[in-house]
């Protein structure tokens, strides 16, 4: 005797599966994927080849892969920029190939 | 601090979409996608029903309980627009205010706005102000949290109660007169007798209650209906995590009452009732509207007739009306904007004609006109109030469709007609 139900337990299973992998797939974007991360991961490897003095190791050992913000409460606003431009404080970031150049605007010099 | 509140809502919200807040674009997404599938779904649930005669006796008070729903899903989808406090928002909730204010077009014309203001009533009940600012922020939000999901959630409490009150969902007479159809057989389940009122054990034959049958042509809700139900709600989680996972809601700058957008352009399901207003503001904003809710909420008690409940253009002619009815008003719907875009309408060819003239005649009434004709004239010829119901419900979707459609893609700055929105000008 077929059971008249199989097709939606079918179904069911298929869009639970695509649920699933969804949740996953956002997991994976916002832990893995996020654009900020990538760009503080290319700036952690940058910072350990440059590594070779005292002052070196210690802003490596300073760095972490975090959202960074500048919180100004007079104005009741936060500033997140400093979570890309890593280098920012930095003088010495400058002179660093990849970071005195915005990708796609390699013309233009931000050396100060 | 108070002063500040709408800011801070809206870096909340730029907040929740910049990554800060762990996966809550994803979450604001799905927020997003889902009020917008659940209009559309609504307004599906809504076809179905009518197409399956499933609002007749005794089901007319749920059709209505039905309509409050589609009106409070509406009202939610609407108060939720304005939150994110970003130009889209706050333009579009200045279109939809001015659309509850637009009852002054007529008491205007007919200039007794100062003694009796229906209009600017209705939009400062909306706002709590006569512009969009934090009076209204603070209502929409009261509104959107709290209120309508009160009324939302004690209206399907009705809704599905009533179901069962009424018999269970709208299906054709037992079809086959006490057999039941089971793993490829017939089988005799229960012959009723008309002079006896049953008790459920009366109901079932034998010494044991039947294992997944019951009387009528019927089977258990579980396990058949709820593997379906579960599988149509997973296939909707489905759905709205794919468009969420793909597409972003929108954001843009922080709301700024000192530049407009241009176009403005309400929620998407407004956008028919925007380009009816851009004709005539009391038309388009007060008389269709009521004419299309108290025609749909009439419907179950003009159409008395039983029959074809629980079946897909159940009765006979249904199907041919029914494309009759959408080659018609696809037709006239599509010559009316083909025609005010080309030649515009009365106040281009007569200026100084009186506001009346234009309130009376314009192509939103003639609209309704037209397709009420249409509609008497299938009552008339096929003698039928179902299919008289039917041609005018189908009118009422297409041109709803169409007219949503057209100003979604076809207005562009100042509601003039573009072919696409990549030909609006830069400003």
């Amino acid at each position: 005797m077929k059971d008249p139900s199989r097709i939606y337990r079918w179904v069911l299973l298929l869009a639970s599966l695509i649920t699933v992998a969804y949740l996953v797939g956002a997991a994976v974007q916002e832990n893995y994927l996020a654009q900020w991360k990538g760009i503080q991961r290319q700036y952690r490897n940058l910072l350990e080849d440059k590594a070779t003095d005292d002052r070196g190791r210690e802003l490596l050992a300073k760095f972490r892969i975090e959202m960074k913000q500048a919180s100004i409460p007079a104005l009741g606003s936060v500033d997140r920029c400093v979570t890309c431009h890593n280098g920012i404080d930095d003088p010495a970031a400058a002179r660093l190939p990849g970071l005195s150049v915005w990708p796609g605007r390699e013309g233009r010099n931000y050396a100060p | 601090m108070q002063a500040r509140a709408p800011l801070v809502i809206f870096l909340t919200v730029v907040v929740l979409d910049g990554e800060t807040v762990y996966t809550g674009r994803f979450i604001r997404n799905i927020h997003r996608w889902a009020a917008q599938l659940m209009v559309l779904t609504v307004l599906l649930h809504m076809a179905r029903v009518f197409f399956t005669a499933s609002y007749k006796k005794p089901r007319e008070f749920n059709w209505l309980v039905g309509l409050g729903l589609l009106v409070i899903t509406l009202a939610l989808s609407f108060t939720g627009y304005l939150l994110p406090w970003d130009q889209l928002a706050y333009w579009a909730i200045t279109i939809g205010s001015n659309i509850a204010n637009s009852p002054r077009e007529l008491t205007d014309a007919i200039g007794i706005t100062k003694f009796f203001d229906p209009g600017g009533f209705q939009k400062r009940l909306l706002l709590g102000a006569n512009f969009v600012g934090q009076d209204s922020l603070i209502r929409f939000y009261v509104l959107h949290v709290f209120v309508l999901p009160l009324a939302l959630v004690t209206l399907l409490g009705v809704h599905f109660w009533r179901i069962r009150k009424d018999g269970g969902l709208a299906r054709p007479e037992d079809p086959m007169g006490g057999l039941a159809e089971w793993g490829g057989e017939r089988r005799t389940v229960f012959q009723p007798l008309a002079s006896k009122t049953y008790g459920l054990m009366a109901l079932v034959k034998g010494k044991r209650p039947p294992v997944n049958r019951g009387p009528e042509n019927t089977v258990m809700s579980w396990p058949h209906l709820f593997w379906a139900e579960l599988a149509v709600f997973m296939v909707t989680v489905a759905i709205t995590l794919t468009l969420s996972f793909y597409w972003d809601a929108p954001l843009k700058e922080l709301a700024n009452p000192a530049i407009p957008e241009n176009p403005a352009k309400a929620p998407w399901y407004f956008l028919g009732l925007q380009e009816l207003v851009s004709y005539s503001a009391f038309m388009g904003g007060v008389l269709i509207p009521v004419i299309v809710l108290v025609g749909l909420a009439l419907i179950p008690f003009l159409d008395r007739r039983a029959g074809g409940e629980g079946v897909w253009f159940g009765t006979p002619g249904e199907e041919s009306t029914f494309w009759q009815s959408l080659f018609f008003a696809l037709a006239v719907t599509l010559g009316m904007l083909a025609f005010t875009v080309n030649f515009g309408w009365l106040r281009n060819w007569f200026p100084h004609i009186h506001q009346l003239w234009i309130i009376a005649i314009n192509p939103g009434s003639l609209l309704v006109l037209i397709f009420a004709g249409w509609s008497l004239l299938i009552l008339k010829r096929k003698d039928s109030v179902r299919l008289a119901a039917v041609s005018l419900f189908v009118c009422f979707l297409v041109s709803f469709t169409l007219l949503t459609y057209f100003a979604t893609v076809h207005r562009g700055p100042n509601w003039q007609f573009y072919w696409w929105p990549s030909q609006w000008p830069l400003h």
